[in-house]
């Protein structure tokens, strides 16, 4: 038995090395790696220096131009929006790092049912992405603990880069440059299929309200204006519509602006504009984003 | 609590821990450990039919004393004893299993026939692992009733060889003849058995979270929304669903193997690596051993031996019956009978032209690997079980012409998520180099390799690249 620990020890020791040169070889892959998730997450958390900011999930990131919005503000605006199922967890914790080296004037966070509503993707899982990062913010560390993965992330660093390595490669080996316009990503194409709008029959979630109110508080306490939007979408629902009550009323309490566009009779219907029932297309995207600097102008301008 | 968890991981400790430093070798204190443990695992799935598990255990138990003591005085008892016995096995199965198929079945048929019957459909509790654990219980009497094994006279050894908690949920079906003696032998610390077994659970747990769940991302994403993909992505996914299956079962079969290694146990070799099988009768010789020697033993053989006086097409027939169990085994539905009644019939052309009665060795060129007519004839074989797993997976007849319609619908470009493709295309390297180094010893160098390096890879490989919080295993539904 005795040989038994010993080889067990052996062991750990073996794989406790692989895990951490392997972690070191992933964390040099990550910070020069192209790929879209990756070189944004890192630039957002480590570089990006602009006064005006927008955060959200995919509908975020294919709807703002930063340099039509920045050409009406007249201040450098940067997108850190993401694709994929980026729900309020993955913002917090975001923005907590963030907020760890630089505080933007102004944020504005693209809104969206799975950020308060009991969806399939609204869980706490989605804060994975940000496992790399862990150490930077209290914050984000908490989120980390409430999910329960903390203390792996700690004693296994290579488990941070879980299901990473073959983007991360990618993203060194033949993405050249991820960051065209400040974050923005272009959709190119017109849906092509007849569009249902997605339907939001679920029920609040106290849980990420909570972390909802905890990022408001966050920028009321670094004295960040926070303006929260929503983009038009292609087909829109009663449930839908209904959804973003829940946010009104947030912002009313708040006191934050929020610029709902979601039925937007300038941009709802309009097949052109869209390349999907969720997301605008480039076209769709460039003529929101014109709308939304005026709008924002108003705003920013009175807050100067 | 599955397997490749946590949780598992700190039960087993804490087994791991009593049965070797506190109860050393007391083998009866260990068996009742092990029988604890057991219950205790078992209950976890699902407590409301541990009792169902008991009772069968206790009603096997002493049938089979009855049948040894019959089989020296009075043979015809004996059998009636054995017939009640099967049949009392059999019966577990087709109530909790196989009620509610044969009701819905028959009143299908009669409403075909003009007679409307309303549905009735009970509400029955699948009890986990019914499929493997009843067939312990039978082959045990069968065995007993043969006098190929004395009954066993130890309750609780007995009632652990049918509860074994590393082989109750999903198998493999250990033999009575193999595995009770092992309960009744003293158990030392095997330390060449247990470091193997450690390797074996790191390569299963790599297999089912780096491979398995890994296609499992590709495939749920063209399967769910199947008339939303074109042929070509259909076919792909088609093709890489074997492998799937390969290595959701073996990973798992692996695991079970490598823990009953670390508590001193040899369990039932389940697969061995049936993708080289050149045709497929040497694919089923190698693919669930344990179900499917099972079932040559108790159904094939008995069958073909009553069938002689049919003449030539006896063992065909047999064949085809066998089969067609094995589909059913698997799930109450006429899918799955279809599913062995497809392999049935492959089967049919190598019995007539006696190649299924041949076993050919397989001769590697001088890099250890098979001749290029061989790789051909595995690939006709991976390809007629890809065939055969469209119905497998189908949840009905007209799901299956949906599924095959969409093989041939439109034609176009592959769906393609590079990043799960990449991991996938990373997964097979590592699988095939395993399974040609240990099937043909391909790559020499490999053996050299010590148990620890490779464990530690695994695990690596795992934490990098492997899925958590993955798929279910797919055989635990049976």
């Amino acid at each position: 038995m005795k040989r038994f620990f010993n080889w067990a020890l052996l062991l750990l020791l073996i794989t406790f090395s692989l895990d951490r040169i392997g972690s070191f070889v992933m964390k040099e892959l990550y910070a020069h790696s192209n790929s879209t998730d990756e070189y944004k997450i890192n630039y957002v958390t480590n570089k990006m220096n602009q006064p005006i900011v927008f955060m959200g999930s995919s509908r975020c990131h294919h709807s703002y131009v930063p340099s039509i919005i920045s050409d009406t503000l007249g201040v450098p605006v940067y997108n850190a929006g993401l694709w994929g199922e980026r729900n309020i967890y993955f913002q917090y914790g975001l923005l907590c790092n963030i907020l760890e080296r630089y505080i933007p004037k102004v944020i504005c966070l693209e809104i969206h049912p799975i950020d308060f509503m009991q969806t399939p993707y609204s869980g706490i899982e989605h804060i994975a992405p940000l496992a790399p990062f862990i150490g930077k913010s209290t914050g984000c560390d908490s989120l980390f603990k409430v999910e329960k993965k903390y203390t792996e992330y700690k004693i296994l660093h290579l488990l941070r880069y879980n299901s990473n390595f073959v983007s991360l490669v990618g993203g060194c080996l033949f993405v050249k440059n991820s960051q065209k316009d400040n974050g923005y990503k272009p959709l190119l194409g017109i849906t092509d299929y007849i569009v249902k709008p997605d339907e939001f029959k679920f029920s609040i979630d106290q849980q990420r309200v909570k972390i909802l109110l905890k990022f408001i508080n966050e920028c009321k306490k670094k004295k960040i204006k926070l303006i929260l939007l929503c983009s038009p979408m292609y087909a829109v629902s009663n449930s839908c519509i209904q959804a973003y009550n829940i946010p009104l009323k947030i912002a009313r309490v708040n006191e934050l602006q929020f610029l709902n566009h979601l039925t937007d009779n300038e941009f709802v219907g309009k097949r052109n504009l869209f390349y999907d029932r969720g997301h605008f297309n480039d076209k769709g995207a460039k003529l929101f984003s014109s709308k939304i600097a005026h709008e924002l102008k108003s705003i920013v301008i009175r807050k100067k | 609590m599955v397997v490749n968890s946590i949780n598992f991981f700190i039960f087993f400790l804490v087994v791991f821990f009593v049965y070797y430093f506190i109860l050393k070798e007391k083998t009866k204190l260990q068996n009742y450990l092990l029988l604890i443990a057991s219950y205790f695992f078992y209950g976890l799935a699902n407590w409301k039919t541990l009792p169902i598990l008991f009772i069968s255990t206790i009603i096997t138990y002493y049938l089979a004393i009855g049948i040894e003591k019959y089989n020296e005085k009075d043979e015809k008892k004996a059998s009636i004893l054995t017939t009640i016995g099967v049949c009392f096995g059999v019966g577990l199965l087709l109530y909790f299993k196989y009620l509610n198929f044969f009701i819905d079945s028959f009143i299908q048929l009669f409403n075909i026939i003009g007679l409307h019957c309303n549905k009735i459909i009970f509400s029955i509790i699948l009890p986990i692992g019914i499929s493997f654990f009843t067939f312990k219980l039978i082959s045990y009497l069968l065995e007993v009733h043969r006098r190929k094994m004395g009954s066993v006279r130890d309750f609780v050894a007995f009632a652990t060889y049918v509860s074994f908690f590393p082989t109750i949920l999903s198998g493999p079906i250990d033999r009575p003849n193999k595995f009770i003696p092992q309960l009744k032998a003293k158990r030392a610390f095997n330390f060449d058995l247990a470091i193997n077994g450690c390797n074996q659970i790191a390569w299963g747990m790599f297999m089912k979270m780096c491979i398995a769940d890994r296609i499992a991302i590709y495939n749920d994403a063209v399967f769910n929304n199947i008339s939303h993909h074109n042929g070509f992505t259909v076919l792909v996914a088609t093709l890489l669903y074997p492998i799937q299956m390969y290595t959701d079962f073996a990973g798992y079969s692996d695991m079970a193997i490598g823990v009953g290694k670390l508590l001193g146990f040899n369990v039932t070799l389940n697969f061995n690596y049936p993708f080289f099988g050149r045709n497929i009768a040497e694919y089923w010789r190698n693919w669930h051993i344990s179900l499917t020697g099972w079932l040559t033993d108790y159904v094939f053989m008995p069958l073909n031996i009553k069938f002689r006086n049919i003449g030539k097409w006896g063992p065909e027939l047999a064949i085809l019956i066998t089969f067609v169990l094995i589909g059913m085994w698997h799930k109450a539905s006429w899918t799955f009978a279809l599913f062995g009644l497809y392999h049935g019939l492959l089967y049919i052309p190598l019995m007539l032209s006696g190649k299924f009665f041949k076993k050919k060795t397989l001769v590697l060129n001088k890099w250890r690997m098979p001749h290029i007519d061989d790789i051909r004839k595995m690939l006709q074989t991976y390809l007629l079980v890809a065939i055969g797993l469209i119905i497998f997976r189908s949840s009905s007849l007209n799901d299956i012409l949906i599924n095959i319609n969409a093989l041939f619908s439109r034609w176009g470009g592959l769906f393609v998520d590079y990043v799960t493709i990449g991991f996938i295309v990373i997964g097979l390297v590592i699988l095939f180099i395993h399974d040609t180094h240990k099937a043909f010893n391909s790559f020499p160098a490999l053996s050299k390799i010590p148990l620890v390096v490779s464990t530690s890879f695994y695990i690596i490989m795992i934490i990098l690249i492997g899925v958590f919080g993955g798929d279910q295993f797919i055989y635990f539904q049976f």
